[in-house]
Parts: structure tokens; C-alpha cells; sequence
């Protein structure tokens, strides 16, 4: 009994000291930039350990990271505790929080230098509040072993010979959701409640969040999923494998462009307004493909395996102020005809 | 005496602030934005949300009678008899616990899915062409997930009561002419009722708040629980003030399964201890004749660890999924001696042990507490024990809520060990409160008289009574820690990433099988964990 | 003076205990009375598990009111002996010199000592589950005394025990009391207990001290009625007082009693309780002081004697016919000798 609590109390000295000794870090002189991002980017496996290492070295400005979940999370701490963040910039805005970010006043306009090279259709806010850094399309991601003729177009889906044979996101809950849906909002028109009620009985299943529904589909449980035209660079990129690929819809696809911006209140605006300039230059870009799995927003060098990622030359988006006022409705009205099975 | 009282009241402030601040200062700040007059309306005159309340509560209940019905013989096995193996089924019954949700329903998905490997098996000996399992997608999926978690839970609860129920109640009821039958309805169910009931208020409570399982194996938005109601006003309408009259709701309702889990408990510890190993009925060596038993155990085990085992089975193939070529590889384990791989499993392993140390030591000071103020009992224990009525996705929404208001946001390692072992903390004081009540006052005062110090009493004589109580709970502070997903996520300091956040984001970086690997790291170093626990509990003896 | 209570009092709601009392060096004194009557809670004061609302406490002549438990030097057995079911039984006995860091050779060889003692040699790597009730009662013992306490207290350490055990034990406490000259208190409901086993006795009702005296003091000159009553068997007679001098006279349903005179509190016109104890009254012949006549309504064989009730003027009346049997169903004469009748209010 005597030497178990004689190691346990080594085990919580030794845990408070490991515990205490990461304090020590906060308190260095060093420039500092405060950043909020989603937990996919300061992931591991996400770009933040590769290009916040090189902003770093390069500008000597030490980058503190605050977690905050997925985009909307962040959006929404972001509003509540408007004034006294404490944080500089905001990384993964996308094209659907715009229209919240500029009603709540959250950011400063500001133009990086390198704002010309990128390309005009993906400059989501003409007013500069909101800088995009990278982009893909929403799209069909199927397994080419188990689908031959892939669907070209929106009402192929509708197909019977696909039968229970997608696996969707809800758009309740999960940012690919949200676009598949606003896709057909924008194809259809009003029309899109009739196109889920067709669709439906082609669904598996609905997946709480895209890691879910991706991993069903990576299982194998059915042959498609709606995913992004980059998903397929990854399997051929590190599986070196082929047979996972996507496809360009006629009508087009439903783009989704993440963005950042400058906090009204950034206590380090200085290096947030370096950091925005870094970011569309190549050292930033560049990663990002093989990262974050996403087209950069600059002309770079793609890697081989985005051979297998194509861009849609049609890509679809609706207006912010649009989404702003029907999102209630829409979500409503796709509750109503999927439940309708 | 008097010093003695004040000291334990002045550590008992130690918890009472950890609770008021990790948990019942969010909770209320969504209570106080969620109950307001637009609030209530907005959720109130809303039919779409008062129809998942009602499935939630439906499924809720099902689920929870399902697990009671089939745990039912379980516990009576493990109560009742001896076999070889019977730890490695009390290991294996906790380790659900540490599975994040989401590689639960992997898991079981790969296990029965259309592309399972049950279906897989059952095609290539059929030759037929599709999947002749359909089991998924559909409320009987919900019902096998929530009875994957849950059944464990209903065993572990009620087997250890049944093993205590003294056998002089029987003989008594035997001498008195009473079958079989009549026994088990006037002697062993009265004494399990209060057991039974904690069990199915707490499985209620964990399936009512179900959301991933929910969503993705029911098969669509038809089988939405309130959580997702909520999530989806928190996060993607940003209504947070109907987002909090919801979760408000929802919370009333747990609140009011966990008051009487907590009654329930509370009245279970009043029982009178039993005598001692004499005292009980002595377990049966389980033989060959004992069929249905051998049966239901045999199941138990395929139904509770083979989700896992299929984890594990994947992280060792290449890829499986799309073709039938399949290689076993061990490449998914080599990338642990990547930093980035096996800082997780360090970090994991420091948090979960520093909060099984804290949650004990907490628990300890709470049930001396509970035991010198008998009457409180009941208030004391639902204070900690709340909770467990309140969703992940409610509690961070309080989080921000409150974050919000101080203007700063506090992470770091210390706090992360703080929330779990507030998290863990409705666990241990229940294992540890129930075993403490029964040390016989006596032996304390024994040892007063023969001039020991308190603290060399809570050494030598304290501690070892209540052991196993100890163990238990460490058992589960270390499952509930090293499983937890949201409090690592929002509180870890940055670069600070446990097992179970590092999956999600193996999974979100479309690493699935270096996922899968992950997931069964955890599983094994809960299982070593459980093991060495239950090692030192024997030794120390 | 050993131990010396010093108006103690104690109130949990209505009850309210009320102790004062003085012990002897190397006295074995027993606390008796009935359950809830406040004795067990006076020995917890003493022993420092409940402080008293007011009073004081002195043991050595020294004020312990405020010494906690485990600094008093006073050894406790409870009823359920309360072995550390975690401890091994030497474990448990050495508990107490451990505590008080003896060096390592003495508590082992005081360990050996005591086992051998209590007549349990090579039980000292055992368990206390393995042993039997008598076994658990001495090495409890055991334990106890191994510190050489000031002062032992035993809480109804018998009560668990069959009959015949109970004789072992009672002797071995006693054998232990004397070799160690230890100052004891033993509490206990059972008056045969009681008489048998201690040097003096307090009677205790509802939380009060009836009273303290030897066994022989209590039994046949109880001091209060109730002592009287709730020790032994025993015959109560309501009479008046028709004088009093060095004899009192008092009559009763006619019959008269002459009582030795001891308070000269009683005069003409008292209304009077008579009291005295069976074997007290014998069979008589012919005339003289304080005969009684009557007859046997019941019988009951003891063995070495009969308990009689005999119907008399003044009601029923029990004797004990000791052998060579003399009274008969009949019609039978008794006598009580005045000195061993005693007067209460």
C-alpha cells in the first residue's frame, strides 16, 4: 500500500509539473499574433504546422493558436465575446458565414498585397473584410470499381439503379451538407424540395458531419458520397490510389471559398496585416493542397496527384445576403421533403 | 474533532468550486439566456421540436429497456458464477466507455454494415450479389449502438448488488416454502430495484442525449434527437437563444432522470452491509450445463468487443473498403513513432491518470463529507452528479456563453484535468460514497483510540476498507477521461492533443485507417489500464 | 483517583445524560442498564468519540475534556470487536505500538507476548475473517491492551457470544484486568454479567446514575427502588407506616412488617414500598417477627432449587425453596428477617 502512494504522489508531482512547465511559454517578449482557426486547420494533419512555422521564421512574430472548433463555432464565439477577443485574425470563414461576419462588424477591410493575383471570381467580398485563401467545389465522390457510368448532372442522381447508394451530410449540422443542399437551392429554385423527396430513396443515409459520412464511404458501405472535387487527390496521393474519383456536374458546382479577416479589435495589427500578406503569397499556398486539401486562391504548381481534382468551370454560388435570409426556410423546407420518405 | 470538521469542509470547498465553475456557472448562463419569454415561445409554439422531444424520449426509453432486458441475465451470470475469464468480461464491459462516438459507429458499421464483414462473409459463402444483412439505417440500428454502449453499463451496475444480496434472505424464504420463482420476485428483485433503476435512469439520460448514433445509423433527419435540434441552432442558424430554451428543456427532462438516479443510489447505500464473503450466496463454477449461460456469454463478448475487434482488424489492413484486395500491413502502427502520433497517446494517458488521481482524492473528501452529513446526502451528491444530465453540445454552447462574458479564454492542461474530473466525478463519489458509508465506524474509532492521527487512519485502515470502491472509480475516471472528445478540443492547450481529438482529426484529414489504429491504441492502453488497476487492487491487500 | 467524571452532561433531543463518578486505580467497574439508557454514550465521552456539552473529564488527574481520542491513552472493544479486516491479526494487535513508533524488536516481541497470551500463538499471519467470534473477541482484546492503556473500555464485548463462550471470555478478561492491573470499565445490559465480573457497578436510568456500589451493595441494599427492581428478582409490597423507632412497623393488607430502621426518614401515616429479595424469605415454623402465611400458586424447577410464588394477604410473593425442600403446595409460612427489608418511598 506504502509504495503505491508514494508512486502516485511522484505521478501527480511529476503531472504538475509537466502541467506547469507548459505556463512558461506565454510570458517571452517576442511579437505576437493571435489566431483563431478551425480545428481542421490547426490540426496535425491540416496546414497550421506547416505554414505557421515559416511565418514565423520569417517575420520573427510567434503565432498563439486558439482552437475553436468548426467555422461556425468560431463566427459565433467570435460575435459574443465581440470587444474583447483578444485575438487578431479569424482563418476559415467561408462564403456562407459572410453575410453573419458583416452584419456583426467583426473585421477591419484590409487589401493584401497580393490580392491581385488572385483570381476575381473566388474574391467572395468586394468590401475586402473577408479574404479567401482557398477554395474547392462541392461535388460527387464515388468509388469508379462500383459505379461505371458516374452521374453527370443533378437529376441522374435520381436514377432507381442508385438506390440507397449515397451517403449525404446533414446540412443541419455539417458544412458539406449545408452546400449539397444550397447546390440544388441553387439549380432547382424552388424546386429543390421535390428534388430530395426523388432523391431520398437513393440516400443510405445521412451523416451527422462530413468525417462520419466519409468514413462510411471510405468502409464501403456505399459507392458514393458528397464530398469535394479534391477528396480523390488524397487517395491518389497517399493510397496511391486511383479508383476513387469525382465528377464535374453540367449544371455546375457548388463552391466553397474559406476565407479570413482582420479582427476590429486586433491588439497586434501589424502582424495581422503581415500575416494576410503571407498568406497569398506561395509559402502559404502552396501548402495547402496537400493540407487542407483545397485549391489555392494564386496560380501555383498543383501537385501530380490534383490530376485527379478537377475545377469546375462553372463554378456555382449564391448570393451571402440570400443565404442570410432563407437559410431557416430552406433547411426547413429540406427537413420537410427528406422526412417525408 | 471540531479542526477535523473545518478541514474537511475547507477541502470539500476544493470540488464545490470545481463544479460551480466548469459546470453550473455555463449551465446557468444558457438556463438564463434559454428561459426567457421569446425563448420558451420560440421552442414552445414550434411543433417540429416538440415532435423530437418525442422521439427522443421514444428512443430514449427503448433503448434503455432493450439494455435492461438483454444486461438482465448478465448480471445474474457474473453475479452468480465462477469462470476463467470473468475479469477479462469485467474489462471488457467498462472499455466501451472510452470510445469516441464516432469510431463506435465505424466500428459497428464495419462490423454489420452493408459492406461489414459479416455481410462480406455471408456473401462470398452465399454467392449472392448483394448484402443479405440489412440491419443498419434504420431505428434497429439506433437500438444495436445504444445497446452496444449500454448493456455494459446496466451489467456493471447491477451484478455487483446482486452479488451482495445475503443468503440468509433466501434461506429464509426458503424455510418459509418459497419456490424459485417467488424468491426471485420477493427477495432478489426488491433488493436489485434501486440498482436497476440507476442503471435505466442513467442509460435513459446517456441514450435520450444520443446525437451522432442517432443521425447516421437511423439513416436520416426522420430520426433527429433534440441534441440535433440544438446543434443545429447553435452552430449553423446561430439562434442561440432558441438553441438554449431547447437544451434548457432537454436539461429539465435529464435533470429529472438523474434526480432519481441519484435517489436511487442514495437509497442503495442505506441497505445494511453485507457480511462479508459468508454472507452471500456462493457462486457456481460454470460448467457445460450451464448452456444458455456459456451462450449469452459467448454473444456478449462477439456483441460488445466486436465493434472493436473490426476497428483493430482495420487498422491493420491497407485498404479495405472498395476492392477485394486486401493485405494485412502494420504501416498504420509505424507512423506512432511520429511525435504526432504518440504525443496523443503520451498525453492522453497523463491527462486520464491525473484525473483519476484528482477524482479520487475529490471523491474521497466528498463521501467523508456525505458520511458525516447523512441528511445531505441526497443534495450533495445530485450537486455532482447534474452533470451527467447535460449534453456536450449544451455545455460548450455554456462555455461560450461564458467565455463570453470574461472576455478571455482559459486553456491549458490543469484546466483540461479540472473539467475531467468534474466530468468523471458522478462515477467515482457514487463507487467510492457507496463503500464508504459502510466502513464500520468502530474500526475508525479503534484506531482513534489506539492513538492514530486521521491521516494515518485514512492510510491504514480507511483506504484499504473502501479499495475497491477505489478502484472502481478509477477505472472509470480513467475510461471517461481518456475518451473524452469536447473539453479536450475546446480547453487543451494548443499542440496539446489526446487520442480521442487526434482520431477525429485522422478521420477529418481522411487518414481513416491511421484512425482506426489510433482507435485501438486507445482501446488496448484502456484495457492495460483497467487491468493494472485491478492488479494493484489485488496486491495491495 | 483514577478517572473522575465531573458533572458531565450530554443531551441529544429529549434525552440528557448526566454523569458524575469516580473510578479507583486498577478498578473494574460496570456500566448497567438498559439500551438507551445513555451508558454506551457516557464510555464514548470517556473515550473521546463524543464531546460532552459540558463537564469535565480528568484521568490521572489530569483535565482530558478537550484531549482528542488519540492522544487519551484509552483502549477500546467494541461489541463487534472491530478487527482491521484489512490487517493481519498481529497487524492488528501491533497497530497501537506502531502508531506510537515503539522500536521494531519491542512490538514484535510484545505482539508474540500478547498472542500467546490470548492463547492464539501462530495466528498472527491470519485474517480476521478467518477467525471464530471467540478468537476475534481476544485478539480484539489483544490489540487493546498492547499499549498498556491508562484505561480499558469494553462495549458489551460479550453480548455476540454463546453462554459457554461467554464464561471463557469473562475469564479471560477478568485474568487480563488483574495481570495488568488495568483500570477497566465494562459496559453491559446483562446484571449477571455485571455482578459477576466487577468490582463496583453503576446503575444507569434514562442517562442518569441510579447508583454506583459493589455488587453485594447493590443488590441487597439497592438505593433506589429501581435498582431494586431492575437487578435480580425481587418482592415489592405497599404498606403504611404505623410506627417508627429502631423498628418501623408497617402493615400491609393486614399484615404487619417490623423493618429495620436505616434513615429514620419514615413516620405514622407514610405510604411505603416494602422490598426484599427471595432468598431472603424462608420457610418458617410457628410464631415470630414478620411471618407470612400462604399458599404455593406455582412452581418452577431450577434445579438446584425452586422458584415459588406463594398467594399471601399482601399478594403474590416469590421464594426460592433451596434443598432440602420445605415448603409445601398446601399451605406454607414465610419469614423476611428485618434487616432485610428495605423502606422506599
Amino acid at each position: 500500500m506504502k509504495k503505491i502512494l508514494v508512486s502516485v504522489l511522484c505521478l501527480i508531482c511529476a503531472a504538475s509539473a509537466f502541467a506547469g512547465a507548459s505556463k512558461e511559454k506565454a510570458s517571452s517578449d517576442a511579437p505576437v499574433l493571435v489566431v483563431y482557426a478551425t480545428d481542421s486547420f490547426l490540426s496535425e494533419w491540416g496546414p497550421a504546422p506547416v505554414v505557421f512555422p515559416k511565418f514565423e521564421e520569417k517575420f520573427g512574430i510567434k503565432i498563439e493558436q486558439r482552437q475553436g472548433g468548426s467555422a461556425g463555432e468560431i463566427v459565433n464565439l467570435a460575435i459574443m465575446e465581440k470587444g474583447k477577443t483578444g485575438a487578431d485574425i479569424i482563418i476559415g470563414v467561408d462564403n456562407n458565414l459572410l453575410s453573419t461576419v458583416l452584419k456583426n462588424d467583426l473585421f477591419v477591410p484590409y487589401k493584401p498585397a497580393g490580392i491581385k493575383n488572385v483570381k476575381k471570381e473566388l474574391i467572395f467580398d468586394s468590401s475586402y473584410h473577408v479574404i479567401p485563401y482557398d477554395y474547392s467545389f462541392f461535388a460527387l465522390v464515388y468509388d469508379s470499381n462500383r459505379i461505371k457510368n458516374p452521374p453527370k448532372n443533378l437529376d441522374d442522381l435520381l436514377d432507381p439503379k442508385y438506390k440507397k447508394s449515397l451517403i449525404i451530410m446533414d446540412p443541419r449540422t455539417s458544412s458539406p451538407g449545408l452546400g449539397f443542399l444550397m447546390w440544388t437551392v441553387k439549380c432547382k429554385g424552388e424546386g429543390y424540395k421535390e428534388y430530395w423527396k426523388k432523391l431520398m430513396p437513393n440516400v443510405l443515409t445521412v451523416s451527422s458531419s462530413w468525417s462520419s459520412g466519409y468514413g462510411l464511404f471510405t468502409s464501403g458501405e456505399a459507392p458514393m458520397v458528397t464530398s469535394y472535387t479534391t477528396s480523390p487527390a488524397y487517395h491518389v496521393e497517399y493510397d496511391k490510389d486511383e479508383h476513387i474519383k469525382t465528377v464535374l456536374f453540367e449544371e455546375g458546382n457548388y463552391m466553397q471559398t474559406e476565407g479570413m479577416g482582420i479582427l476590429k479589435d486586433a491588439p497586434h495589427m501589424d502582424a495581422a496585416k503581415k500575416f494576410m500578406d503571407f498568406v497569398l503569397t506561395e509559402d502559404f499556398q502552396n501548402e495547402l493542397a496537400l493540407t487542407n486539401w483545397m485549391y489555392p486562391v494564386i496560380e501555383t504548381k498543383l501537385p501530380d496527384s490534383y490530376k485527379s481534382a478537377p475545377v469546375s468551370d462553372r463554378p456555382l454560388l449564391l448570393k451571402a445576403d440570400e443565404i442570410d435570409k432563407n437559410l431557416d426556410s430552406w433547411l426547413n423546407g429540406w427537413l420537410e421533403s427528406t422526412m417525408a420518405k | 474533532m471540531k479542526e477535523n470538521r473545518l478541514l474537511l469542509l475547507l477541502l470539500f470547498i476544493v470540488p464545490f468550486l470545481l463544479l460551480l465553475v466548469f459546470f453550473y456557472v455555463p449551465v446557468i448562463n444558457v438556463f438564463i439566456t434559454g428561459f426567457s419569454k421569446e425563448g420558451l415561445k420560440s421552442v414552445l409554439t414550434d411543433s417540429y421540436c416538440r415532435s423530437i422531444c418525442l422521439f427522443s424520449l421514444k428512443q430514449g426509453v427503448l433503448s434503455t429497456l432493450l439494455s435492461a432486458a438483454i444486461g438482465f441475465p448478465g448480471a445474474y451470470i457474473l453475479a452468480r458464477y465462477t469462470f476463467r475469464g470473468k475479469n477479462f468480461i469485467k474489462a471488457l464491459i467498462t472499455v466501451p466507455y472510452v470510445l469516441p462516438t464516432i469510431a463506435a459507429v465505424l466500428g459497428i458499421v464495419l462490423l454489420i454494415g452493408n459492406n461489414g464483414i459479416v455481410n462480406r462473409a455471408l456473401m462470398a459463402l452465399s454467392g449472392a450479389e448483394q448484402p443479405p444483412l440489412r440491419l443498419l439505417y434504420s431505428m434497429k440500428a439506433i437500438l444495436i449502438a445504444h445497446t452496444f454502449y449500454n448493456i455494459p453499463l446496466f451489467i456493471r451496475f447491477v451484478y455487483p448488488v446482486w452479488e451482495n444480496i445475503p443468503v440468509s434472505l433466501y434461506e429464509a424464504g426458503k424455510s418459509l416454502g418459497a419456490g424459485r420463482w417467488r424468491l426471485f420476485r420477493t427477495v432478489t428483485c426488491p433488493w436489485l430495484l434501486c440498482a436497476i433503476t440507476a442503471a435505466c435512469a442513467l442509460i435513459f439520460v446517456l441514450c435520450f442525449m444520443s446525437f451522432s448514433i442517432v443521425l447516421v445509423l437511423g439513416g436520416g433527419p426522420q430520426y433527429s434527437t433534440m441534441e440535433v435540434e440544438i446543434y443545429k441552432l447553435a452552430r449553423t442558424t446561430s439562434n442561440i437563444t432558441k438553441a438554449c430554451a431547447l437544451g434548457g428543456i432537454e436539461s429539465l427532462i435529464t435533470l429529472l432522470f438523474i434526480a432519481v438516479y441519484t435517489a436511487a443510489g442514495h437509497q442503495k447505500s442505506s441497505y445494511p452491509a453485507p457480511a462479508g464473503k459468508h454472507g452471500t450466496v456462493p457462486a457456481k463454477k460454470l460448467s457445460l450445463h450451464h448452456f444458455p449461460a456459456l451462450l449469452y456469454i459467448f454473444f456478449l463478448i462477439l456483441y460488445i468487443a466486436m465493434p472493436m475487434v473490426t476497428i483493430a482488424l482495420n487498422s491493420l489492413t491497407g485498404k479495405s473498403g472498395w476492392g477485394k484486395e486486401n493485405s494485412l500491413t502494420l504501416k498504420w502502427y509505424r507512423a506512432f513513432t511520429q511525435p504526432v502520433m504518440y504525443n496523443p497517446v503520451l498525453n492522453t494517458i497523463l491527462i486520464a491518470v491525473a484525473t483519476v488521481i484528482c477524482a479520487i482524492i475529490l471523491s474521497l473528501i466528498i463521501s467523508a463529507v456525505i458520511s458525516r452529513w447523512p441528511k445531505g446526502a441526497f443534495l450533495i451528491q445530485i450537486f455532482f452528479f447534474a452533470s451527467l444530465g447535460i449534453s456536450s453540445i449544451l455545455l460548450s454552447l455554456g462555455f461560450m456563453l461564458t467565455i463570453s462574458k470574461l472576455g478571455f479564454r482559459p486553456n491549458g492542461k490543469l484546466l483540461l484535468i479540472a473539467v475531467h474530473t468534474a466530468a468523471v466525478l458522478p462515477f467515482t463519489i457514487k463507487a467510492i460514497s457507496l463503500f464508504y458509508s459502510r466502513i464500520n465506524r468502530r474500526c475508525i474509532e479503534c484506531a482513534k483510540s489506539l492513538g492514530a492521527k486521521p491521516l494515518r487512519i485514512l492510510w491504514t485502515v480507511k483506504l484499504p476498507m473502501i479499495k475497491n470502491g477505489i478502484f472502481t472509480a478509477g477505472i472509470f475516471a480513467f475510461a471517461v477521461s481518456a475518451g473524452e472528445v469536447n473539453g479536450a478540443l475546446m480547453l487543451a492547450p494548443e499542440g496539446f492533443t489526446t487520442m480521442p481529438v487526434a482520431i477525429y482529426r485522422l478521420i477529418g484529414a481522411y487518414r481513416f485507417y491511421q484512425a482506426c489504429a489510433m482507435g485501438t491504441v486507445l482501446l488496448l492502453i484502456c484495457i492495460a489500464a483497467f487491468y493494472a488497476i485491478d492488479r494493484l487492487g489485488e496486491i495491495s491487500l | 483517583m483514577k478517572l473522575k467524571l465531573e458533572n458531565i452532561k450530554k443531551s441529544y433531543g429529549a434525552f440528557t445524560l448526566n454523569a458524575d463518578l469516580e473510578l479507583k486505580e486498577g478498578e473494574f467497574h460496570t456500566f448497567l442498564g438498559p439500551s438507551g439508557c445513555g451508558k454506551t454514550t457516557l464510555l464514548r465521552i470517556i473515550a473521546g468519540f463524543t464531546a460532552p456539552d459540558s463537564g469535565r473529564i480528568y484521568l490521572d488527574g489530569k483535565d482530558i475534556t478537550e484531549m482528542p481520542s488519540e492522544k487519551r491513552n484509552i483502549s477500546i472493544v467494541f461489541q463487534d470487536y472491530a478487527l482491521f479486516p484489512n490487517m493481519t491479526v498481529a497487524k492488528n494487535i501491533s497497530y497501537g505500538p506502531e502508531t506510537r513508533h515503539w522500536p521494531k524488536e519491542r512490538i514484535e516481541s510484545r505482539t508474540k507476548e500478547l498472542l500467546e497470551a490470548i492463547a492464539l500463538p501462530g495466528y498472527g499471519k491470519r485474517k480476521p475473517d478467518t477467525l471464530s467470534g471467540g478468537e476475534k473477541q481476544r485478539v480484539a482484546l489483544a490489540r487493546a491492551i498492547a499499549v498498556n492503556p491508562a484505561l480499558l473500555l469494553l462495549d458489551e464485548p460479550l453480548s455476540a457470544a454463546d453462554e459457554k463462550l461467554k464464561g471463557v471470555l469473562k475469564a479471560q478478561i477478568l485474568e487480563t484486568h488483574r495481570k495488568n492491573h488495568l483500570t477497566t470499565i465494562y459496559v453491559t445490559h446483562d446484571q449477571e454479567e455485571a455482578m459477576t465480573i466487577s468490582d463496583r457497578i453503576s446503575v444507569f436510568r434514562r442517562g442518569n446514575i441510579e447508583c454506583t456500589g459493589t455488587p453485594q451493595e447493590i443488590y441487597f441494599q439497592p438505593r433506589t427502588l429501581y435498582t431494586a427492581k431492575f437487578i435480580g428478582q425481587s418482592n415489592i409490597l405497599k404498606g403504611k407506616v404505623i410506627s417508627a423507632g429502631d423498628m418501623v412497623e408497617v402493615e400491609c393488607q393486614g399484615q404487619i412488617f417490623k423493618v429495620q430502621n436505616r434513615s429514620y426518614r419514615y413516620s405514622a401515616g407514610d405510604q411505603v414500598i416494602l422490598f426484599f429479595r427471595p432468598e431472603c424469605c424462608t420457610a418458617a415454623q410457628g410464631n415470630g417477627e414478620n411471618i407470612i402465611k400462604g399458599k404455593i400458586a406455582d412452581r418452577t424447577f431450577y434445579g438446584s432449587r425452586y422458584t415459588c410464588s406463594v398467594n399471601t394477604d399482601c399478594g403474590i410473593i416469590k421464594v426460592y425453596d433451596t434443598y432440602p425442600f420445605k415448603l409445601r403446595s398446601a399451605g406454607c409460612q414465610l419469614a423476611v428477617r428485618p434487616e432485610n427489608i428495605i423502606l422506599f418511598q
